[in-house]
């Protein structure tokens, strides 16, 4: 359904896309993460066929998206930079989004539009943030396009709201299975509904699969200066913090310490702790180079 | 899931978007008969031709005519055509690319274009009666008389026609400023110097005869008496305009 | 070729107009909702669309006005050489003249003391070259009948001498004398868009040449005066330019 071929996009010599590859032929709750500016947005934009890649190619169905009108018809992308007639009331644009999607509920959008107590007739430019994006989320969720991209769609909206949204988008997606793909950096609050995570840091794909697999992607290891120091030399470190008596905890990929083939030998000396997903997402886009601690430091 | 899936064909998507094009953009219907309704206004305030022959004779005549309603509606169409090639105005279809979003716009103003041209028609009926029933010695020029069907067909179609081609002019010059942005100002005026030095060139070489400006252009259309010669030239300046529209559309991204 | 000035000024307030025409619709438009415009354009449709049948009924028949009326110049002048011969029913018939009034002086007027007669001075007229006087005595009429023809004044091919005001014939102290009031004429004229003749020379050539009427828009008259028979009269000035017994 959905293939990136090493898919390259650049905006005036900077890079955005990076050899971008992966493939989605099932459908999945997919979180696309990364920080801002690691190329979610353009990402999606490719994929709705708005934006002409500089090097390879996205396909969705098959086909190539860029200006296909195959593809505009199957894939619906909300993102919060997304315009609407300044004149038409919120029902009006419901009504023109329903005779474009032909799977589009109507009933189900003029539901979700009373259940979150957006006025009908109010115009969409006087709405508030956290608001605006409850109404871009409702038209996603109603078009039930085969090819969902919902960009950041929980963009100024209280805790609570976008819990109950986070819930609205499994009971959707289990009602219509389909390919969704959420763009975020609040991990943490999406976990529990997704399946799958396509990961990406400076235009690049680190890792695209299922949710588990991030969970057990990093681990902190916590002993001894003398026990962990030679262990730095050996692996790549993510973060190393030191604490009172004598304690050290650095987090290193999981593989790359299991190829070492170490755990038995240093079970008594070394504990082993999992690392979240949200937290390995943090460590994995951690700028390179000085931290924090030296900038007030120095 | 496939079933789901849908592959309906551009001309019926950019028949969807033309209606709703023309929904969205109803308000412009306000603005024409805003528009017209200043055009009435100068049409009744022309100014007063007088000829006095001092003490015994003071006569003076005010000639209306419907050009002012003309000029508001090419003013319309200038305007709709500005609009329709806003950027923000393919952001608004999800459902889209730029040959249904191109093929929506022309219809658009097509459609605008023909109710110009029929309301612009009959408005000098609406002047006779008005001028009929407000109006002190309010006379009709002799050359009614000789109107007949053929004339008010003229006035219909090279109406409409002139109202797609400021139309269309306007809107491939919109699709150029939003392909092209800050870079179509300086493109704009490289190519002003060029046809100014070009038309200079043309005259020292060719003498007066080669002389244009934009009263030659106009003329060029206004000029024609032949029906058909005049028709063709109109369709090939439409039909110009729509292919030079289409390729500064084409291949467009849709950044917003 | 057009000054490059006067172009660029009238491109400014083209735009100036088209900038502020933008703004106010602008800002109307926001305020008016879709079914507001739609309403209101189908209204002005339905209200263009039904007045030719309007203007049918309570129009003006322009077909007489086809074919151009040519009325000579000086015409009131040229008719009067040989008033020898000439009678009022001649000029009654004339095609080229309207007979504007008639105007009958009776009573006490025409009683005058033993001795004394009507004064008809011509001066009061005279400067005014562009009207002529005939007098003639006749036994046709008991009093002074004054009959005033205008050269007929057309104007696009409409015949509008009928609008001019008529002479204020009295007599005061046994003069004849005439007010002039000032005719005043302004009409509104309607003409076609000339896109209607585009293909149509001659038709546009029309429109252009409009309102012929003449080279000189003045009023022209022949002020035709009658004296009965026996009523004796003088005249002083330079005119009137002709006496007919």
């Amino acid at each position: 359904m959905i293939r990136c071929e090493e898919l390259t996009k650049y905006f005036n010599g900077t890079r955005a896309l990076d050899n971008c590859s992966f493939e989605i032929t099932e459908p999945t709750l997919t979180g696309v993460i990364g920080v801002n500016g690691a190329g979610k947005t353009t990402l999606f934009k490719s994929l709705a066929g708005f934006l002409k890649p500089t090097k390879g190619q996205a396909f969705v169905l098959e086909e190539p998206t860029f200006q296909n009108i195959t593809v505009a018809q199957n894939v619906m992308l909300i993102e919060e930079g997304m315009s609407f007639y300044s004149s038409a009331n919120l029902k009006e644009l419901v009504d023109s989004y329903s005779r474009f999607y032909q799977n589009f509920d109507l009933k189900l959008a003029m539901g979700l539009l009373k259940y979150f107590n957006l006025n009908e007739n109010a115009k969409y430019d006087d709405l508030s943030k956290g608001m605006a994006s409850t109404f871009r989320l409702i038209l996603a969720l109603s078009a039930r396009a085969p090819i969902t991209l919902l960009d950041e769609p929980t963009t100024g909206m209280d805790p609570g709201v976008r819990k109950d949204l986070y819930e609205i988008i499994l009971k959707d997606y289990i009602k219509a299975p389909r390919i969704i793909l959420i763009s975020s950096h609040y991990l943490g609050e999406m976990e529990q509904i997704l399946e799958d995570i396509l990961f990406i840091h400076e235009g690049k794909v680190l890792k695209h699969g299922p949710l588990e697999e991030f969970e057990t992607l990093l681990i902190a290891l916590q002993a001894s200066p003398a026990v962990i120091e030679p262990l730095e030399e050996q692996l790549r470190v993510y973060e190393a913090k030191d604490f009172g008596e004598g304690l050290r905890k650095i987090v290193v990929d999981k593989k790359e310490f299991e190829e070492l083939q170490l755990s038995m030998k240093l079970s008594d000396r070394l504990t082993i702790q999992g690392i979240s997903p949200e937290d390995s997402f943090v460590h994995l886009t951690r700028r390179k180079g000085g931290g924090i601690d030296e900038l007030y430091d120095s | 899931m496939n079933s789901m899936i849908h592959r309906d064909s551009k001309f019926s998507i950019a028949f969807e978007q033309t209606k709703d094009k023309l929904f969205h953009h109803s308000n412009a219907f306000m603005y024409l008969f805003i528009l017209h309704l200043i055009g009435y206004l100068f049409a009744f305030n022309s100014g007063i031709s007088g000829f006095g022959s001092g003490d015994f004779l003071q006569f003076s005549y005010r000639s209306f005519s419907t050009t002012p309603l003309y000029v508001m509606t090419i003013f319309w169409m200038i305007f709709q055509g500005s609009s329709l090639a806003e950027e923000k105005n393919r952001q608004y279809y999800m459902v889209s690319n730029n040959f249904t979003a191109y093929f929506s716009d022309i219809a658009v103003l097509e459609i605008f274009a023909l109710i110009g041209g029929v309301l612009t028609l009959f408005s000098g009926f609406f002047m006779q009666v008005y001028g009929t029933l407000f109006m002190e010695n309010f006379v009709l020029h002799s050359v009614y008389g000789s109107m007949g069907v053929l004339h008010y067909l003229t006035l219909f179609i090279t109406g409409t026609l002139y109202f797609l081609i400021f139309g269309t002019a306007a809107y491939f010059v919109g699709i150029l400023r939003v392909r092209y942005k800050s870079r179509f100002i300086l493109v704009a005026f490289v190519a002003a110097i060029l046809l100014i030095v070009a038309g200079l060139l043309a005259v020292r070489v060719f003498g007066d005869s080669a002389l244009f400006n934009i009263e030659s252009l106009f003329r060029f259309y206004l000029d024609e008496r032949s029906f058909f010669i005049w028709l063709i030239k109109v369709l090939l300046t439409i039909a110009g305009l729509y292919t030079v529209s289409y390729f500064g559309i084409k291949n467009m991204e849709v950044n917003r | 070729m057009i000054s490059p000035i006067f172009l660029v000024i009238n491109l400014v307030v083209v735009a100036l107009i088209a900038i502020a025409g933008v703004f106010a619709c602008k800002f109307i438009g926001q305020r008016v909702s879709k079914k507001l415009s739609v309403r209101l354009i189908a209204l002005y449709t339905l209200a263009l669309l039904l007045s030719p049948i309007m203007a049918g009924f309570i129009g003006q028949d322009v077909n007489e006005r086809k074919d151009p009326i040519e009325v000579p110049p000086y015409h009131f002048e040229k008719v009067l050489e040989d008033y020898e011969n000439l009678n009022l029913e001649d000029l009654q018939e004339d095609e080229f003249l309207h007979q504007l009034a008639v105007t009958e002086i009776s009573g006490d007027a025409n009683d005058f003391p033993k001795g004394s007669s009507l004064m008809i001075r011509s001066s009061q007229f005279a400067y005014n070259h562009l009207n002529n006087l005939i007098i003639e005595v006749t036994d046709a009429v008991d009093s002074i009948v004054i009959t005033q023809f205008n050269q007929r004044f057309i104007v696009d091919n409409l015949d509008i001498t009928q609008e001019f005001n008529s002479w204020d014939w009295t007599i005061k102290n046994q003069e004849l004398r005439a007010e002039i009031p000032q005719t005043k004429i302004q009409f509104n004229n309607l003409s076609p868009s000339s896109l209607a003749f585009h293909f149509d020379k001659e038709l546009s050539k029309s429109i252009q040449d409009s309102f012929n009427f003449g080279f000189i828009p003045y009023e022209n008259t022949i002020q035709w005066i009658q004296i009965p028979e026996g009523m004796d009269f003088q005249h002083r000035g330079n005119g009137p330019w002709r006496i007919k017994d």
